[in-house]
């Protein structure tokens, strides 16, 4: 199978984070695993995108943890599941890697999974706040506002947007810095990609969205922390166990030594917690007995410590740690 | 899986009577009645340490969880073959020597006991949390330094003329003991509660055996033609190999077949 020759990421010819710092890399095939951990200990947040296969493969990372993965064929992406590893038949893989804040993967995840804006807009640029406050009630989706010479991602859910992630070569500015950077960007002229949360998935609210990322991220930490501490083996029998618990309840919730992931469609937040809490309960339990409640518990408090801030008291609203200081 | 711990829980009660009875009976001549005996040392010895490479065995080569078990075993292996030379002495030569090859491997268990204490200290901790390679190492100059240094003394005080290696040995072996019941708590702390801090506890069970043989040499109370005393040490150091491999059974089971899960009932 021929190895593509490509210049640029398929994320850039898709004609996303054009104006964004990539950094290319060669990696050998026998040293994706040790790559991929390299990037868990680093708490990598941002994409990478793996070239050298038949087609482009973009991983989603935050801090570490891979949230998706979406193969580029035909001009389009699509969301692959489960989580892949590189074709283990090729010798290296050419790797672009974007660094981005936390909104932008988050946005970029609906980027890839809508592929086509719903509608774009050409507008003077004083004129992109009030298009965000108009359609910010109609619309749940991420807004993705282009310039010549640098982008913006702003992400939709339910009310006026109070941050966003301004791009510019090297630069990524993010939270209200990044929405007052890209609502005062000098150019005149702006194009505004209009990208709906796409409809095949629940459409939740910006602090359900976070608890159930806050959810697969914890889940995935401790999880990784706990196969580190006592073997593969010892982590593949909780997993099939999780797993067991999951589809017996009838949780659409994969874990895997890739990832947590959640595909569940629930009724609401409320539910979502709920079920949330009991597989943590879960899987802290069963490491209790193995490791002792003072090692399970500190696997927990590393775990939170990894994490973003908001993702952090996300994460306590599901496990009963003391607050972090 | 019942029945496999059934037998081993009769195998080691038929290796306690079975050495009580021929310490006590010699049904045989003295030499090989005494080498029945250290056969039986090194049966309880092998099997903790078989049962140990089971354990490892359950570890990928890359994983370094599993290097933990592995030192472990080693550690094993090496107090099997000292048992095993130890036992050798009576047969090949009538009497085994104050100082022999076994010591070696007496010793040799002890650095990789240490090896395996300090992989899993830092792999609760990570590579920068607190003791490494260089601590371990001074505690262990420490050790050899303060025995060398209370040998010159004791040995000097020997009525029977026991050379100064076999004095430093003597005062070696219950720091070394010392060190390891340490090292063995420190690690059981960690993992308090848990299943993973029971092999670490076994250990502890040496460290009883050692504690109750030294103290018996030091009040003279110890025999090596055999009294009660005598019997209930070395019964307590075999009991310490066979008790350590049956709770390195269970480590092994929990590895092979996990723990399951049950979602109580209005989760």
């Amino acid at each position: 199978m021929a190895a593509q020759e490509t210049t640029t990421s398929a994320v850039k010819q898709a004609g996303w984070l054009r104006q964004a710092a990539f950094r290319r890399e060669e990696v050998p095939a026998a040293r994706w695993a040790e790559q991929m951990r390299a990037w868990q200990d680093r708490a990598l947040t941002g994409l990478v995108e793996v070239q050298g296969g038949r087609d482009p493969v973009v991983y989603l990372l935050i801090e570490g943890t891979v949230m998706g993965a979406y193969r580029h064929q035909q001009g389009r992406f699509f969301k692959i599941d489960p989580l892949p590893e590189p074709a283990a038949h090729l010798a290296a893989f050419t790797v672009w890697v974007a660094e981005l804040p936390l909104d932008g993967v988050r946005a970029l995840k609906t980027l890839l999974e809508r592929n086509t804006p719903s509608e774009t807009h050409t507008l003077p640029t004083a004129e992109l706040r009030s298009l965000c406050q108009g359609l910010a009630g109609q619309t749940v989706g991420v807004l993705h506002v282009a310039w010549e010479d640098a982008e913006g991602l702003i992400i939709l859910a339910g009310r006026p947007p109070s941050t966003g992630v301004f791009v510019r070569g090297q630069t990524v500015t993010n939270g209200a810095d990044g929405l007052a950077r890209i609502y005062a960007h000098a150019e005149t002229q702006c194009r505004v990609h209009v990208y709906p949360e796409v409809l095949d998935e629940p459409v939740l609210s910006e602090e359900d969205a976070l608890v159930r990322l806050a959810f697969t991220m914890f889940a995935d930490a401790v999880l990784f922390r706990y196969i580190e501490l006592t073997g593969r083996r010892m982590g593949n029998s909780l997993i099939v166990e999780m797993n067991r618990i999951a589809r017996e309840q009838g949780w659409s919730i994969r874990f895997s030594r890739n990832g947590v992931s959640d595909t569940h469609a629930f009724v609401n937040g409320e539910e979502a917690r709920q079920v949330y809490r009991t597989l943590l309960q879960l899987l802290v339990g069963h490491i209790s007995i193995v490791v002792g409640d003072a090692l399970a518990q500190a696997l927990m408090r590393q775990a939170l410590d990894r994490m973003d801030r908001r993702l952090q008291s996300a994460a306590q609203t599901l496990v009963p740690l003391p607050a972090v200081a | 899986m019942r029945t496999t711990k059934f037998l081993l829980v009769l195998a080691a009660g038929v290796l306690t009577l079975a050495y009580a009875y021929v310490y006590e009976q010699e049904p045989v001549s003295a030499l090989w009645s005494e080498a029945a005996l250290g056969f039986i040392y090194t049966l309880a010895a092998a099997l903790a340490a078989a049962l140990m490479a089971a354990v490892s065995s359950q570890f990928e080569p890359d994983e370094p969880a599993g290097r933990i078990w592995r030192f472990f075993m080693w550690g094993l292996w090496m107090w099997a073959l000292a048992e095993a030379v130890w036992g050798l002495y009576p047969v090949v030569s009538g009497e085994a020597p104050l100082v022999s090859v076994a010591d070696l491997f007496w010793v040799g268990g002890y650095v990789w006991f240490a090896a395996a204490l300090l992989h899993q200290y830092r792999m609760v901790h990570g590579a920068d949390g607190g003791w490494g390679l260089r601590h371990v190492a001074l505690v262990a100059a420490g050790i050899v330094a303060l025995s060398a240094l209370l040998a010159f003394p004791l040995a000097s005080l020997q009525e029977d003329g026991e050379g100064w290696l076999s004095v430093f040995l003597n005062v070696f072996y219950p720091l070394g003991d010392a060190a390891l019941a340490v090292g063995a708590w420190s690690i059981a702390r960690l993992f308090r509660g848990g299943r993973w801090a029971r092999p670490w506890l076994a250990l502890l069970a040496f460290v009883v055996a050692d504690a109750f043989y030294t103290f018996l040499l030091i009040t003279g109370l110890y025999s090596f033609e055999g009294n009660l005393p005598s019997l209930l040490a070395d019964l307590l150091y075999l009991d310490a190999y066979l008790f350590l491999a049956l709770v390195i059974y269970d480590h092994l089971e929990m590895l092979r077949r996990g723990i399951p899960l049950r979602v109580a009932s209005g989760q």
